[in-house]
């Protein structure tokens, strides 16, 4: 033995308690010895000494050697105990084996003491490893069948032709069924029909694999007639002398099946929804990879800009050059938290023009960390083409009522004007009969001028209303080149005798679908402008050009003419009657006809000059 | 018979009009009325300015020339009506006594009218031809 034994001696005389000591020092064994004298002596050793063997005297002032045992037998482990007593009472021996000492030793026979405590220990110690035992395999057992009774897994064990021989009375709570129902059935009747053929299969596959236990999902038929969904393993253990069986293992799934379905059918309505329609997206996540994309986006991206989108792949890669840096920029407006949205539009071959409305929308974490972008695309070429259309009849509105505006004001003061001398002649003709000739005379020719002067602007309205009602006039394809060449030779004179340049550059666009008599008049008036207004001491130059920009034509013309004071004539340069060479002769209606006919057109004309330097007029049309 | 000096409502008038035939009538009726001693008729507003600010350089001998009543047309080339009284109120109105001017125009535009109210309530707005009526108001 290594370990010294413990022996706690319980005696009131410190003799005998010596007497013993000593005896067990001439054995040959290693031991610590503990001497108490008292009950209060002996609970404390019990507890801090942990004895593996008690001496005891039979009877103290404080103990008896019966109260002493029965205070260790309340213990978890035995300790044996041995009276070492002076009292030789033969019924007192008899009496103490009852009680269940493990020996009495006379005290005049302590010889015999190291003897009897190695074999009290011995014995003890047997007893206590086979307590210890059978507390454990009960306890397993009581695991064991707790588990089996409580779980909600069934346990069923089948033989090789699919009988039943046993189930776990957990069984019962998955089938609705006791054991004594289903002993001995094949285990076949109890699946649902249209899950045999599946089941039979994988039993195949079972039987193939001796000793793992293989996954399946099946139905069953309740007690109560539903059918369940079941899950679990069945494991082949046909060689297991203990078994020699299947065993199946499963627990009811059905609200998790129904769950799962229902789900199933979510999902499918949702991507339902999302593949039907008419918007389409693209899933980014936070490096613009493609997470997902509908139907529509796909058909979209390969209809309008011929990328086969594919998810995984990079957005990113598909953005031509200089359109990379623009979407990310729209990125960083995104994460400061703005609204990324804008229309843009492709053109067709066949010149229709389909309008899309995009948005590019951030989706956020919890956490509020950037999870990815949905980039959304509508095709609101139909609302886009009524808007077109409701702000072009705005605008021909406003520009019809500009017009009226204007004629009413040419009615209320040009024409006004020679009204008021009519009047005014007449009243002094009235009013002043003792008149001298010479002023009769004067007030008869301003009546003729005034009325010639009411005739000439009825004339020039006329004219001016005439090309305000033919909006309709047919289209063609007009050629610059040739006009300017129709209008130089119709004042070919005039440009050889007032030595006149006119240069023209119609390599960027020389065609123009437009209403050729109105083309002509524009270019005619602005070309009879230039020579009219030129400077005196300078040969005069003109230069036409024509150029493109976002599917717009731009027309210049530039001369280096006397110019105009574009800054006091503010606003009155294209009105009607306005002039701003009072020397040189001229009504004040070309520019205003140039002007109402780059409108009729359906362009706009703008202004640059310099006095004493020249003119640019500078015209933009939709092509 | 002693021929009476006829009785001047005014000095020194000014007509400002670049239509000479508008000119010839507004002198004519304006004389017709004893309106003024003298009438200095102008076809554009830019000599009217010149011919203001010659007088003020003259000085207090001329003060006699200095006009009453300005009548001014509306369009006129260059320098139109507004622009004209634009520069007066700037800088000759203190100096010259305080003519009343007169818009004559043949413009009967209300916007024409309210641009003047919106000048000032003193100017005085009338349409041609002008008349023996409105020249005993004024």
């Amino acid at each position: 033995m290594n370990k010294p034994i413990r022996i706690l001696h319980l005696e009131d005389s410190e003799s005998d308690a010596e007497l013993v000591e000593l005896e067990l020092k001439k054995e040959n064994i290693l031991f610590e010895f503990l001497w108490v004298n008292d009950k209060k002596g002996y609970e404390k050793a019990l507890k801090v000494f942990l004895p593996d063997v008690i001496l005891c005297d039979h009877s103290l002032v404080s103990i008896t050697a019966t109260e002493a045992l029965q205070r260790i037998n309340s213990l978890l482990e035995k300790i044996p105990l041995i009276v070492v007593s002076a009292n030789e009472s033969e019924e007192l021996v008899i009496q103490m084996a009852k009680e269940g000492v493990d020996d009495y030793i006379f005290k005049n026979k302590v010889r015999l003491l190291p003897k009897a405590i190695l074999s009290a220990i011995e014995k003890t110690s047997n007893q206590n490893s086979k307590i210890q035992y059978h507390k454990i395999i009960l306890s397993q057992e009581k695991r064991f069948k707790a588990l089996i009774e409580n779980i909600s897994e069934a346990i069923i064990l089948v033989k090789e032709d699919g009988k039943i021989i046993y189930q776990s009375p957990s069984a019962t709570n998955v089938t609705g069924y006791i054991y004594e129902e289903i002993k001995d059935k094949t285990i076949f009747t109890f699946f649902h029909p249209e899950d045999v053929p599946g089941v039979s299969k994988f039993f195949k596959l079972v039987f193939l694999k001796p000793g793992i236990p293989l996954h399946k999902s099946f139905r069953i038929i309740h007690k109560n007639g539903r059918s369940i969904w079941v899950e679990g393993t069945i494991t082949n253990l046909l060689e297991d002398e203990n078994v020699q069986g299947f065993i199946i293992n499963c627990r009811d799934i059905t609200e998790r099946k129904k769950y799962e379905n229902r789900l199933l059918k979510s999902e499918a309505n949702l991507r339902t929804i999302f593949d039907n329609t008419h918007i389409s997206y693209i899933l980014l996540d936070k490096r613009f990879n493609i997470v997902s994309f509908n139907q529509e986006a796909y058909a979209e991206y390969l209809r309008e800009s011929g990328w086969d989108i594919t998810e995984g792949r990079n957005y990113m890669d598909y953005l031509p050059e200089e359109k990379k840096n623009y979407f990310k920029k729209e990125y960083i407006l995104l994460l400061t938290g703005q609204k990324v949205n804008y229309e843009t539009s492709y053109e067709h071959s066949n010149g229709n023009i389909t309008w899309y409305k995009k948005n590019i929308l951030p989706v956020w974490g919890d956490d509020g960390k950037l999870l990815g972008l949905i980039i959304t695309t509508e095709d609101i070429t139909n609302t886009k083409n009524t808007d077109l259309e409701k702000e072009k009849m705005t605008s021909d509105l406003l520009r019809h009522n500009k017009n009226l505006e204007q004629f009413a004001y040419i009615i209320s003061h040009n024409l006004r004007s020679p009204v008021a001398n009519i009047l005014g002649l007449s009243n002094m003709i009235q009013s002043m009969p003792e008149m001298n000739k010479e002023d009769f005379k004067r007030c008869m020719e301003g009546l003729v001028l005034s009325v010639k002067k009411m005739d000439d602007i009825i004339i020039d309205l006329n004219t001016i209303l005439q090309v305000k009602n033919s909006i309709n006039e047919k289209k063609e394809v007009v050629k610059f080149s040739a006009l300017v060449k129709d209008i130089k030779l119709s004042i070919h004179n005039l440009i050889k005798t007032e030595n006149i340049d006119i240069k023209t550059n119609f390599i960027k666009e020389n065609n123009f679908f437009t209403v050729k008599s109105y083309l002509y008049s524009i270019f005619f008036n602005l070309i009879l402008n230039s020579i009219k207004y030129r400077q005196p001491n300078k040969p005069a130059s003109i230069e036409i050009t024509t150029s493109k920009n976002n599917g717009k034509l731009l027309l210049s013309f530039k001369d280096n003419g006397l110019g105009i004071d574009i800054k006091a004539h503010a606003g009155k340069i294209f009105g009607l009657y306005k002039k701003f060479h009072p020397h040189i002769e001229g009504k004040g209606m070309g520019l205003y006809m140039v002007k109402t006919q780059v409108e009729i057109l359906g362009g706009t004309i703008n202004v640059i000059s310099k006095v004493n330097e020249g003119t640019e007029f500078l015209m933009e049309f939709n092509l | 018979m002693k021929i009476k000096e006829p009785k001047y409502k005014n000095t020194t008038v000014m007509l400002i009009d670049d239509n000479e035939l508008d000119n010839f009538i507004n002198e004519k009726i304006l004389e017709a009325n004893y309106f003024s001693k003298k009438i200095y008729v102008t076809t554009s507003a830019k000599s009217a300015v010149e011919f203001l600010n010659n007088i003020l350089t003259i000085g207090e001998s001329c003060r006699a020339a200095y006009p009453q009543v300005i009548f001014v047309d509306i369009n006129m080339p260059i320098m139109d009506g507004f622009q004209f009284i634009d520069y007066y109120k700037k800088h000759l109105e203190e100096k010259i006594n305080n003519p009343k001017i007169v818009i004559l125009t043949s413009s009967v535009y209300h916007e024409d009218r309210q641009k003047s109210e919106n000048i000032s309530k003193d100017i005085i707005f009338l349409n041609k031809p002008l008349t023996k009526e409105m020249l005993d108001k004024l």
